[in-house]
């Protein structure tokens, strides 16, 4: 039961907030806000609860569609524990935050829904990685759309709703082609469970199929907003409400590294080996090209977004190295560039919370007016560009290593060394740039002579700093014990490269 | 136990400062203290001295440390250097509001660099390294309203960054062939295997470049200039105790790895010798206080590298002891000019002069600085830049001759500043009210020029600490140095002090105007940086309009165009399209007609794919039709896009195989 109350609590205080809501009763912002916080909060502290009593992995299951001799499986093992209780803990300290920020957006349908909508956006994430077979897996992985839908379509920004409606379009087009493979797949093997489709996979001789592989890779690019499916990034989290993005670009992208990592790496080593060069090639073309459109982003909000696209190309980077160190350190990097976008983005927030400004050619000065919003945003800000003592730096130097190991696996100075020697030394290169435009825009916003208009603007409010300070925390929490997350990821890591080596 | 409290008390300090540090006199006593405790511990440790390593563990987390003659000197200069520079700061800094910042990044600056020179391993180095950098950003840029001062602390995040991918680069190269990151045990990797050299080679350049940034060697040397935007102290700080001799001990540090690779030794010596000259170039005619003492830092330091470079004994022995020399006589003459400036609030060397009545002991201390800076004997820098001399007369000739032109440039622009600023008449109002520091300031310039007079006499210690075998001073290097020195003085001499020569002459001519114009702006290196800089950004702004938001995203809207076309819905098209914008429907057909290859004008794309998308998504009624209506074709054509881009990917991964 332990899994399943993981999902069924937050849906059931979503169902009570919207059936009061129908009955004309409203709880208001902050009861509803609170409930959600706290359901979140104890979320995950069952999930880390249950790591301490979990050995391997843990499943349940429940009858489901018998029909199909589908039951409803749940798992949790070393991947999606991390996974589950970052959704967890980050959906906690963003509902806190949405609780100050929602007062200054409001909508007709009242904060209550909001609530109600961010606990189901949160059960969808949570099911993803929870899910032990592949159909089950896949309904979650669209279900969580509707609820994300809902949030920017009525409580984002200006464009939210033109940005929503792009968001769902682009999702219908990954999920075509999630559908098409999945389905190809169950149905040449009758197998669903994602723990057993490797073998089957591998029996009826489709591991190496490259249209499927491709069609699946594809699916989660676009989740996760590989060049050239990315577009849709920019404009939705640019609009959506400023936690909700948070939880987006933390959490919500990263789901596609996990059916990566999940699905697509191990039923196809044999497509993925092959092609591996060219994933290092595509990573290279999402990190140069997301930070390349980054330095020209005008405003801070969209700029963090490309950020995002731009980092998730080093997670895609790490896992197509192949080698254990590599694995680790692109899984570490959703953890240690989550925390630091999470932290990041509700920054933004703040500011538009305190001056209602988000071009970064109107802000400026504000390290004076907001002294810890901006010590929090130089934070998050040397993280993703790896600095030490940060967490960013811990995952990108193995995600380096990874590259160079790869290369001295191979033929000493041969095309091949060559080429991921190369590679990873762009790689490394590309960080340079990172910190190029996150530390132009920390200068153009925090330093310099304050804006007359902003002398009334004052600190943010104290529970919006707090949830910006324990996101700060973890941040530099990753960059001196990187082994709370590498403990788990180094296990997987080295199950996943035994694949690959045969 | 010294070899953990010498960095750990300052990076406790600096944890404890934002607590306790509310009120002034606090913070102040405890960067001292921290500060101080350091520097007792690097001399215990100096003075105990025992080879050896250690580790520390936390949950999670092991440092290791290494006490070898290297570590320890180099411990002991920074935190020593670093404890007269607190000492100076509570005067200096008196004024100043923001006290707690600014201990804050001192005792982290004073930690993180010597938790730099104790590691044991690449990868710690590396993390403190960029930590060291952090804090220079943190304090160059410290008076973030002042818009050059955050722009030089950008600056210099961003060089040194670029040396630092290089260094990554070289350390993750060398983990990955040789599974460790330990100094020693990467070299023991080299020798047992001698096919890894031409690896090394590349590694061992990498890491080297790491150094380039971080001590401001050519190419990278422009950030250091401009980083004279921050207080006195922090200039002082950077310039003798940590941050550029960082570069330095790096090199002299994986000496103990690349020793066998010559062309590495080569490369360096070149670079360094090479950057020297450039930098005493253009020290001879800058006009700002502190600029001139940064120029002569960047020179002095490449005089460092060239000696390393060599390879052998005499000049690993001279490149690491100049560090000590330089750190006590360029913060005597960085502290110096923080007096000054601090009593006139004057940076421009035009309006100064006078000043030696006025501040006779700011001025007494700076010529002994000057003096040890042009090599004049006995003075510290005498011994140690004679080994340096000495050292590329025994081995590289081309390294002599550039750092035997460099010494006499330095001689040169050495007295010229000082003559400048302390002799003459006063040459503005401000000048006339300079006045000598209070006692705190007062003290560590003179424990630093008594440093500087007799820091000779630790040379024959230091050479037993090194284990070196150094033959004495020669005859001939005596009288080689006399003609060094007075090369470079007779003409500072005619120009500045007896005035015989207008120091105009030489560029008064058209020739002559237009070298002092390219030294004056630096060989216009840094305009070629601001150029390529502005030109990426340019590039960049282009290709967000043109292509990332005109093609990648436009490229779907405009499928949906056409989508719309075939779907017999022309009419309502153009339509709304002849309401929205005229140029659109003609824009739009000749794209659809195939004929707009030559007028394929991305700005017209740009207005169709508004204009549709308008259309498509717009506001009110027209929504809802489009949720309901276009939305299945929208999908497919969609899904046609993607599927082209993935038969992309199978035809270039079947290349790939």
């Amino acid at each position: 039961m332990l899994l399943l109350t993981l999902l069924l609590v937050p849906v059931a205080f979503a169902t009570s907030i919207a059936v009061l809501k129908g009955f004309g009763v409203n709880i208001g912002r902050k009861a509803a806000g609170g409930l959600a916080t706290v359901v979140f909060a104890l979320s995950f502290f069952q999930v880390v609860y249950i790591s301490t009593l979990m050995t391997g992995r843990m499943t349940e299951f429940y009858p489901w569609l018998n029909m199909l001799n589908l039951s409803f499986s749940l798992i949790l093992d070393d991947l999606s524990l991390l996974f589950a209780a970052a959704i967890a803990g980050f959906s906690a300290l963003a509902s806190a935050y949405s609780i100050i920020y929602l007062k200054a957006h409001k909508h007709p349908l009242g904060a209550e829904l909001y609530f109600a909508n961010l606990l189901l956006f949160e059960v969808g994430m949570l099911g993803v990685v929870l899910s032990e077979n592949i159909i089950q897996f896949l309904l979650f992985f669209e279900a969580m759309n509707i609820p994300a839908f809902f949030l920017a379509y009525f409580w984002g920004d200006k464009g939210g709703k033109e940005a929503a409606m792009k968001y769902i379009l682009y999702m219908a087009v990954g999920a075509s082609l999630l559908i098409g493979g999945i389905t190809y797949l169950v149905g040449s093997t009758g197998e669903t469970s994602l723990f057993e489709l490797p073998a089957r996979i591998a029996e009826v001789g489709l591991n190496g199929d490259l249209l499927v592989a491709g069609a699946l890779f594809a699916g989660f690019a676009i989740k996760i907003a590989a060049i050239p499916f990315h577009t849709w990034l920019p404009d939705f989290h640019g609009e959506a409400p400023t936690p909700v993005s948070a939880l987006l670009s933390a959490v919500m992208i990263k789901l596609g590294a996990y059916g990566w990592v999940r699905i697509v790496f191990p039923f196809f080593p044999s497509v993925i080996e092959g092609s591996s060069g060219f994933l290092a090639v595509l990573a290279l073309l999402t990190i140069g090209w997301g930070g390349y459109m980054a330095l020209s982003e005008p405003d801070f909000k969209r700029l963090l977004v490309y950020s995002s696209i731009s980092q998730v190309g080093y997670i895609l980077f790490g896992l197509a190295t192949l080698t254990s160190i590599g694995v680790s350190g692109g899984l570490l990097h959703v953890f240690t560039h989550g925390s630091a976008k999470f932290l990041l983005l509700l920054v933004a927030g703040s500011f538009i919370y305190s001056v209602h400004r988000r071009k970064i050619s109107e802000l400026g000065g504000l390290a004076g007016k907001l002294p810890a919003t901006a010590t929090l945003a130089l934070v998050g800000a040397l993280s993703i560009s790896g600095a030490p003592p940060f967490g960013g730096f811990q995952s990108e130097w193995r995600v380096f290593v990874g590259g160079m190991e790869r290369a001295s696996s191979l033929a000493l100075y041969g095309t091949e060394w060559a080429f991921w020697t190369v590679m990873t030394w762009i790689g490394v290169l590309l960080t340079a740039l990172t910190a190029a435009y996150y530390m132009w825009t920390v200068m153009k916003i925090l330093y310099g002579k304050m804006r007359p208009a902003f002398v009334d603007a004052s600190e943010s409010p104290s529970l919006m700093l707090v949830s910006m300070g324990v996101a700060g925390f973890i941040a530099l929490l990753f960059g001196f014990a990187p082994g709370i997350i590498t403990a788990y990821t180094d296990r997987f890591a080295q199950l996943m490269v035994i694949i690959f080596s045969g | 136990m010294y070899e953990f409290l010498n960095w750990l008390v300052p990076l406790a300090g600096a944890l404890l400062t934002p607590v306790i540090g509310r009120r002034r006199r606090p913070a102040e006593v405890l960067a001292l203290l921290t500060v101080g405790v350091s520097a007792a511990s690097s001399l215990i440790l100096l003075l105990n001295f025992e080879e050896g390593l250690s580790t520390l563990g936390l949950p999670g987390l092991t440092f290791g440390v290494r006490t070898d003659a290297l570590s320890v000197y180099m411990a002991v200069i920074a935190s020593t250097i670093s404890f007269l520079i607190a000492l100076y700061s509570i005067e200096y800094m008196a004024k100043d509001s923001a006290y707690t910042r600014y201990y804050f990044f001192f005792q982290l600056f004073v930690g993180s660099m010597v938790a730099l020179v104790m590691a044991d391993n690449l990868l710690q180095t590396f993390i403190f390294w960029e930590m060291v950098g952090l804090c220079s950003y943190a304090l160059i840029g410290y008076w973030y309203r002042k818009a050059s001062a955050s722009r030089a602390g950008l600056k210099a995040f961003l060089t040194t960054r670029l040396g630092d991918t290089a260094f990554l680069t070289g350390i993750v190269l060398l983990y990955a062939n040789t599974g460790t990151f330990s100094y020693e045990k990467i070299s023991e990797a080299l020798l047992e295997n001698p096919s890894l050299q031409g690896l090394f080679l590349v590694g061992g350049l990498l890491i080297f470049w790491g150094a380039v940034g971080k001590s401001a060697q050519f190419p990278l040397h422009v950030w250091l200039p401009d980083a004279m935007e921050g207080p006195s102290t922090v200039s002082a700080l950077i310039h003798a105790a940590t941050m550029v001799k960082a570069g330095v001990y790096l090199a002299a540090r994986t000496v103990e790895i690349f020793h066998v690779l010559p062309q590495w030794g080569l490369y360096i010596a070149y670079t360094g010798a090479f950057t020297a000259l450039l930098a005493a170039t253009m020290a001879t005619v800058n006009n700002d206080l502190k600029r001139v003492l940064a120029y002569s830092t960047i020179s002095q330091l490449g005089l460092m590298f060239a000696a390393i470079g060599l390879l052998i004994e005499e000049g690993l022995a001279g490149g690491t002891f100049h560090i000590f020399s330089h750190a006590v006589f360029k913060a005597l003459l960085f502290l110096s000019a923080g007096a000054v400036l601090h009593a006139t609030r004057l940076n421009d060397l035009r309006k100064m002069g006078g000043l030696r009545r006025k501040m006779p002991l700011t001025f007494a201390v700076s010529l002994i600085g000057i003096l040890a800076l042009s090599g004049v004997p006995p003075l510290n820098g005498f011994f140690t830049k004679e080994l340096i001399i000495s050292a590329s007369i025994h081995g590289n000739l081309l390294v002599f001759a550039l750092i035997a032109v460099t010494s006499m440039l330095t001689v040169f622009y050495g007295f010229r500043w000082l003559a400048l600023v302390y002799l003459g008449d006063a040459r503005s109002r401000e000048a006339e009210h300079g006045h000598d520091p209070g006692l705190l300031m007062k003290i560590p310039l003179v424990v630093l020029a008594v440093g500087t007079l007799l820091g000779g006499v630790t040379m024959g210690s230091l050479s037993s600490f090194f284990e070196v075998r150094l033959e004495g001073i020669s005859v001939v290097g005596l009288l080689l140095s006399g003609a060094i020195i007075g090369t470079g003085l007779v003409p500072a001499y005619l120009f500045y002090y007896s005035r015989t020569l207008a120091p105009d002459i030489l560029t008064r001519g058209r020739l002559g105007g237009s070298i002092y114009r390219m030294l004056a702006r630096g060989y216009y290196i840094d305009d070629l940086y601001l150029g390529f800089v502005k030109g990426f950004i340019g590039v960049s702004r282009a290709a967000y309009a043109r292509i990332e938001n005109a093609v990648i995203d436009g490229f779907n809207y405009l499928l949906a165009l056409l989508a719309k076309l075939a779907g017999g819905e022309l009419n309502t098209l153009v339509e709304h399209v002849f309401f929205s914008r005229g140029t659109i429907r003609a824009g739009g057909r000749a794209i659809i007609m195939g004929d707009g290859a030559i007028k394929f004008d991305f700005g017209v794309i740009d207005g169709a794919v508004n204009g549709v998308m308008r259309v498509l998504l717009g506001l009110g009624e027209r929504l809802r039709r489009v949720q309901t209506g276009v939305l299945e074709q929208y999908v497919f054509i969609v899904s046609v896009a993607a599927f082209f881009l993935m038969s992309l990917v199978l035809v270039l991964s079947f290349i790939g195989a």
